[in-house]
């Protein structure tokens, strides 16, 4: 979505843009950004749609009939061409530095913004 | 019924302390030994004149109380109320014990549920007649008592494995009732459009997880939804409905 503000960059969006640029072409569902990011679970869809919007991010179902898989139909999320390098500009503007990234992580977050 | 605030609250605490007893063996889960633990608590809340606790089957676990040549009338309705999930109540005139100065006046059995199946019932043998206030009463302390036996399955595991283990499995399973209901009430703040797609894309990922694992993923989302909806609302372009 060209022209659209980019989201603001809280070190949770931080950490979720990390892990999605990790492997851009790789598709991941809710469960496995979060723990690439090393978030709570539960905690990265307020982040994800957050970029959806901003058209850094795309999603789309997995094409599988829920009845014969014997699950609901999965939702994968991976960067935009134009979102991965969005995200590294941004990621290379902010500068936060890894330590306080690895200290905030550490402990537990009371949010996902 | 009182308007002496202090003996008010004398009352409340000690109804509070009934549950807080009752609780405790519930939450091993339902046996013999819990249901007379926690029975003479529930009779003490009910205040009739017995209390019992079945199996879905109808058998009987405990019985607190006299009253006893009930028995066959309440194993009949603990039998009918497992197998249709609905409260069972038997008036004195469809009971005929036989003894004049019976004082009980109605047998009233409501299911016990955990995760939305029927796993037993709990029975109040009163001297009042089946009123609306007396169904309820023993409604209410019935869903009281399933809250608890369907803690029995949640208790967090012990030590850093039993977390690691319970993080994810290695198969997608259906979530948990009471984590799927947390999130069933989170989504509700958000739009209507977009309720379809993180119904089934929650419902996936709580599969994926243990079911201690499911509850704290379920609170976290639900602290979380109000910012979710704010990023849906805020799309620069919404399509009218999620695909």
């Amino acid at each position: 979505m060209p022209g659209a503000p980019g989201p603001r960059m809280t070190l949770p969006t931080q950490l979720v843009l990390r892990a999605l640029l990790a492997e851009p072409t790789r598709e991941m569902y809710g469960l496995e950004v979060g723990e690439a990011a090393e978030l709570p679970s539960g905690t990265v869809h307020p982040i994800l749609a957050r970029l959806e919007g901003c058209g850094w991010v795309e999603s789309r179902w997995e094409e599988v009939d829920p009845k014969r898989a014997g699950r609901p139909r999965r939702r994968y999320y991976r960067l935009t061409p134009d979102g991965a390098e969005l995200a590294l500009t941004a990621l290379a503007r902010v500068h936060t530095p890894r330590r306080l990234v690895n200290r905030l992580v550490a402990r537990p977050l009371g949010g996902a913004t | 019924m009182t308007s002496d605030p202090d003996l008010a609250r004398d009352l409340s605490q000690a109804r509070l302390n009934l549950l807080r007893l009752a609780s405790k063996p519930l939450r091993d889960g339902l046996s013999v030994a819990s249901a007379e633990a926690a029975a003479p608590h529930l009779r003490a809340m009910l205040k009739c004149r017995a209390v019992a606790v079945a199996t879905q089957e109808g058998v009987l676990l405990a019985w607190e109380g006299d009253a006893g040549h009930h028995l066959d009338w309440v194993i009949e309705a603990a039998f009918e109320a497992g197998h249709t999930g609905r409260q069972q109540v038997r008036t004195q005139w469809e009971m005929h014990c036989g003894q004049m100065d019976c004082p009980v006046r109605a047998v009233i059995v409501s299911p016990l549920e955990v995760d939305g199946n029927v796993v037993g019932s709990l029975a109040a043998i009163s001297e009042d007649s089946a009123r609306t206030g007396s169904l309820r009463a023993v409604s209410d302390l019935a869903r009281f008592v399933s809250a608890q036996l369907e803690l029995h399955g949640l208790a967090p595991p012990t030590g850093i494995d039993g977390f690691l283990a319970d993080e994810r499995t290695d198969a997608w399973r259906p979530p948990s009732h009471v984590a799927q209901r947390v999130v069933t009430v989170a989504l509700r703040v958000l739009p209507a459009g977009s309720r379809p797609r993180y119904t089934e894309e929650l419902r996936d990922e709580l599969g994926m997880l243990g079911r201690w694992a499911q509850l704290r993923y379920a609170f976290r989302f639900a602290t979380g939804s109000w910012q979710l909806r704010r990023s849906l609302c805020h799309r620069a372009a919404t399509p009218a409905r999620e695909t």
